[in-house]
């Protein structure tokens, strides 16, 4: 009892409050007008503060160098409040299969690269850390992801890739026939329409497979929808939203270009196919017009859907639940096939193993269970994308009767690599920049191409194709 | 009572030095060791995440730097925006805190209005204002083409006709709005002037009324003199925050369009986290730090002759 | 110099009056403008959030929202974490700041002007190449996952904005004050605290206030610093409404944001009253 007392008093608190009490006492003593007992005990209130700060400030050091280390794993993961409903149920799953192992939810709520930058760095990661396809190549290269496929034999644990795992899961994660992390889920993207803005304009749904052109195809479809409803001259509704180079990826491939070739160290965006896209791409705002001009709308991203006033836009199924959460009458359609072929863009999350683990089965038993069947299906009932494990995609399916969701999965046997490389960003910002002005008709799409393709700084990263003068 | 002409004796060195104790340790703990580390990043090629990959390169960097096109852009665009927020932000802070000033019934309730855009920030300030610069639907192209209409009805046809500004969407117009935007958060700088004005004596006012002085002669004479502290301050933090101008494009614009908002810390930003070139960045920054001190040092030297402190 | 008769001067100044009211009314229409958005889609159903053109207030109001945003995250949790952090910072803050202001104001030391510039200084280079190198210090001091990198810097100097601030007001303090003082036989510390802290009330409020405001709002620190996501502040936590791609669900984050930011306008509007005149008038000369 007495020890107890003891180390209360000369822990941070316990001085604290001698500091509060000793100083009531010097008001006190000032006040009777005892001014050298004031003044002491003025003293010892302003000593047993600042003991009690280096106390406070202290005991974690010491606890940091000396004490013993937590004994849970670490998971970390971003998303908004849903996804972190979400992993609450897997934890609580693993848990119930695996007793002993506590995991504890580190949910980074913004800027998770640079977070998990910073903890790699400091050798502080999670165990486990929620890792996206794009920035992979860069962290992969630090050698702070652990290889994981001594661990996908452990027996009892084994995880085959190949064969239960969506294709370009897999490939998303490894480097050099090496595998450093496990998909744990991702989507592809589809044309999501509006389909409460399809009757009004009496306009058929989008049939099972369409192209571009053509009757009923996706131009036509765009431009009846695309109207003047109230009659004051302005559009009121367009028929697509034009997208970010990225979400533009479907039908770039649909014109048969692409960014980089397969090696992903030359730049390929030069040429009749890739003038074919992003002609396409200038003329859905401002030759058709069945896409909105910068100033025409105020809202961004897809969120210009939800109110009817573009009928479709691309995007993954992680639009989903915002639509659904809104009441949105909603569908999937597939990509339409284009002249140069038909693709579709899909990326991918994965589980990765921090190198520098002292938990590494613990973290291999996690990352297992997150990536079977059990775990998978709960991620398949929040909907916010497709489970990367191929067993799961029927509870993904069967999940929203109301909507076609099996066009996501069907989308797989078209879809395509995005072009990932080190330059990600940067490469992002460039063609980001260019299409900036292309689309705002600032730059025709051949100015473009070529503003890009003698680019200096890609220049530097890539093998740039032979320019002909303007 | 030695004056600033004499050295100051052993014991006040030791008062000195003591007050400004708190401070003094903290700036040798927490702040020299992280500058001189990234004194010394600005050297390196580096990608932040595992130290193997560092590779040392000399002034490298810095020759980069001068090299680089994108550096005299952002450098453009900071001066721009730099030179004008300044000199505007304390104009408008300082007739906005005159205004405050004043014995107007309710002036509690309009203190707390003017300084709530400080207090809200973030995502709402952000979401408003992009509504508010639509060049088709916002707030400001809606009330200047009620503007022109009202002109044009009044005789002048030709208003019909003149073409609105497409705000933080064109090249041209992308920096004034910005820097507009930085006006309506002058909350901060405002409240200091506000302080500042209730600091002077209406003895001096009711003194100069007798003399017969105008309302700007006194504005002239006996406030700006008096608030001139207050005056340095806001113009340094100014200076100082102005260069290093961030969230607004990061948020809103993310340098465009065609870079026409990609202000230096903007760019160092991209360099250091997007780019992961840790070294690079490091250098921009010090080349930064180089640019603010000489002209904080400047507005310091000639603080002599327009700063005036009542104690001296 | 023209006469003007009582009543002239009457009337110039109800018209000045007149004037200044609708400046400020005017002016206050602008500065209100986005609260009266925030609070507006805080009650609407997220569609009508982005419904063109835009609305104003929804009807009927989504009064939902408000239970609805505060259950889904420890809304009260991280309102209590906040409220430790700010509370631990702001107080250092005043304390350390008016300390070391002092310093650099009215007491002469060597070197004083030299420190002057450091201190400057420290706020010249963009923090965002400062913070691996602050990560890493706290991390080898075992402070991270603590609130100790929030608060503790607070305590030494808390950051050269405030030092410099209050330099600037004691240094227009005249020094009568402080002469008369010294012919009594007072020492540093009773000089400081019994004649320049009452004087500095304004200042001194102001800095309470500016600390406190930026303190609850900070989310860069505790994103740095802290990964138990029960000590996140609300800054962090409110966060949690923005999805990247899919849209942000806004109503749910104006509504959390408007129940977190409601305390401050609450305390500002308490405290600038006392952003009052000072004692200058009652104390200095005659």
């Amino acid at each position: 009892m007495l020890l107890i007392v003891s180390s209360w008093l000369f822990s941070e608190f316990g001085l604290w409050l001698v500091a509060a009490l000793v100083t009531l006492a010097a008001v006190g003593a000032m006040r009777l007008d005892l001014r050298r007992a004031g003044g002491v005990l003025g003293w010892v209130a302003f000593a047993a503060f600042v003991a009690g700060a280096l106390t406070w400030m202290f005991r974690d050091t010491y606890a940091h160098y000396f004490a013993h280390k937590e004994d849970a794993l670490r998971l970390s993961y971003w998303g908004s409040y849903r996804e972190h409903e979400m992993w609450k149920e897997i934890v609580k799953a693993f848990h119930t299969r695996y007793p002993d192992i506590t995991v504890k939810q580190e949910y980074i709520t913004d800027r998770y690269e640079g977070k998990i930058q910073q903890l790699l760095l400091a050798d502080d990661a999670p165990d486990v850390i929620l890792f996206q396809d794009e920035p992979m190549p860069r962290f992969v290269t630090s050698g702070k992801f652990q290889q994981l496929d001594e661990y996908c034999k452990t027996p009892g644990l084994e995880v085959n890739l190949q064969r239960d795992y969506w294709a370009t899961a897999v490939g998303s994660f490894q480097q050099d026939g090496k595998t450093y992390g496990i998909p744990i889920w991702g989507g592809d993207c589809c044309v999501i329409y509006n389909r409460a803005a399809f009757r009004n304009a009496g306009v058929p749904e989008p049939p099972e497979r369409w192209s571009l052109y053509g009757k009923g195809g996706f131009l036509d479809t765009c431009q009846r929808l695309t109207a003047d409803t109230d009659g004051d001259g302005r559009l009121d509704r367009f028929g697509f939203l034009v997208p970010g180079w990225v979400y533009w990826l479907p039908f770039h491939y649909a014109f048969g270009a692409t960014y980089l070739d397969p090696t992903r160290s030359k730049w390929t965006l030069w040429g009749p196919e890739a003038k074919g896209s992003y002609t396409f791409y200038r003329d859905l705002r401002h030759n058709y017009h069945v896409s909105p001009q910068r100033g025409e709308l105020t809202e961004g991203g897809n969120v210009a859907f939800m109110t009817g006033r573009v009928a479709m836009f691309v995007s993954g199924p992680w639009a989903m639940p915002p639509l659904n959460e809104a009441g949105v009458d909603f569908d999937v359609a597939h990509i339409p096939a284009g002249p140069g072929g038909h693709g579709t863009r899909v990326t991918w999350d994965s589980l990765v193993m921090f190198a520098g683990s002292k938990k590494k089965d613990a973290a291999w038993r996690f990352i297992h269970f997150a990536t079977s069947l059990p775990a998978q299906k709960i991620i398949a009932k929040f909907q916010r994308s497709v489970p990367a494990l191929k067993a799961a995609k029927d509870a993904f399916v069967s999940q929203n009767p109301k909507v076609r969701t099996r066009r996501f999965i069907e989308a797989f046997d078209y879809a395509r690599f995005q072009p990932i490389t080190m330059h990600w960003n940067l490469m992002s910002r460039e063609v980001g920049g260019a299409l900036d002005l292309m689309l705002d008709d600032k730059l025709t799409p051949t100015d473009a191409l070529r503003r890009l393709a003698t680019n200096e700084q890609l220049s530097e990263r890539f093998a740039m194709p032979k320019v002909d003068a303007p | 009572m030695p004056t600033l002409k004499q050295k100051p004796t052993r014991s006040q060195n030791r008062t000195g030095y003591l007050f400004a104790s708190p401070w003094l340790f903290g700036f040798f703990a927490l702040t020299l060791g992280p500058m001189v580390l990234s004194f010394l990043f600005a050297f390196i090629r580096w990608d932040g995440i595992s130290v193997d990959t560092i590779k040392w390169v000399g002034l490298g960097n810095y020759a980069r730097a001068m090299r680089d096109p994108d550096v005299g852009i952002a450098l453009w665009n900071t001066a721009y925006y730099s030179f004008i927020s300044v000199p505007l932000g304390l104009s408008v802070a300082l007739g906005l805190a005159m205004l405050l000033n004043q014995k107007l019934r309710g002036i509690s309730l309009f203190r707390t209005i003017f300084y709530m855009p400080s207090v809200i920030g973030g995502v709402a300030t952000i979401m408003m204002w992009i509504w508010v610069f639509n060049p088709e639907y916002g707030l400001l192209n809606g009330a200047l083409r009620q503007g022109c209409n009202l002109l044009a009805a009044m005789g002048l046809t030709s208003a019909r006709t003149w073409v609105l500004p497409q705000w933080i969407f064109s090249a041209r117009w992308a920096k004034p709005s910005l820097i507009l935007m930085s006006m309506w958060g002058a909350g901060a700088s405002m409240l200091i002037f506000l302080a500042a004005l209730q600091n002077v004596p209406d003895s001096l006012y009711e003194a100069a009324d007798l003399d017969g002085a105008g309302r700007w002669s006194k504005f002239l004479h006996i406030t700006v003199p008096q608030i001139s502290p207050a005056i340095f301050f806001n113009l340094i933090m100014g200076i100082i925050g102005s260069f290093q101008v961030f969230a607004q494009a990061f948020l809103m614009t993310n340098g465009g369009p065609n870079k026409a908002t990609l202000f230096y810390v903007l760019y160092l930003y991209n360099k250091a986290f997007q780019d992961f070139e840790i070294g690079y960045a490091s250098a921009l920054a010090w080349i930064l730090f180089v640019i603010i001190l000489f002209f904080t040092l400047l507005v310091i030297r000639s603080s002599k002759v327009w700063v005036y402190y009542e104690g001296d | 110099m023209k006469r003007r008769t009582a009543t002239e001067y009457k009337l110039r100044r109800k018209a000045f009056r007149t004037v200044l009211y609708t400046l400020a009314i005017g002016l206050s229409l602008t500065f209100l403008f986005p609260v009266v958005w925030a609070v507006g889609a805080s009650f609407k159903p997220l569609i009508e959030v982005y419904r063109f053109p835009p609305t104003l207030f929804p009807w009927p109001p989504q009064w939902q929202n408000y239970p609805a945003a505060l259950s889904k995250l420890p809304f009260a949790r991280f309102i209590g974490n906040t409220f430790v952090i700010t509370m631990g910072a702001t107080l250092g803050q005043v304390f350390s700041a008016s300390l070391v202001g002092y310093a650099f104001a009215r007491l002469h030391w060597r070197g004083r002007s030299f420190w002057f510039v450091c201190l400057l200084a420290t706020m010249m280079l963009p923090g965002q190449v400062l913070l691996i190198p602050h990560y890493l210090i706290f991390k080898n001091l075992g402070w991270v996952n603590t609130y100790k990198p929030l608060i503790v810097p607070a305590w030494l100097g808390g950051g050269a904005f405030f030092i410099f601030l209050f330099r600037q007001f004691f240094k227009g303090i005249p020094s009568e004050l402080e002469d008369a003082a010294r012919i009594d036989g007072a020492n540093e510390l009773q000089i400081y605290a019994r004649i320049f802290l009452p004087l500095a009330k304004p200042i001194l409020i102001t800095v309470a206030i500016m600390s406190f405001i930026g303190h609850w709002k900070n989310f860069m620190g505790p994103l740095i610093y802290l990964s138990d996501y029960e000590r996140y502040p609300i800054a962090l936590g409110l966060r949690m409404y923005q999805q990247v791609e899919g849209g942000s669900f806004v109503h749910y984050l104006m509504a959390a944001s408007v129940v977190a930011l409601f305390p401050l306008l609450i305390l500002f509007f308490l405290a600038q009253r006392y952003i009052t005149k000072g004692l200058l008038l009652t104390g200095s000369k005659a």
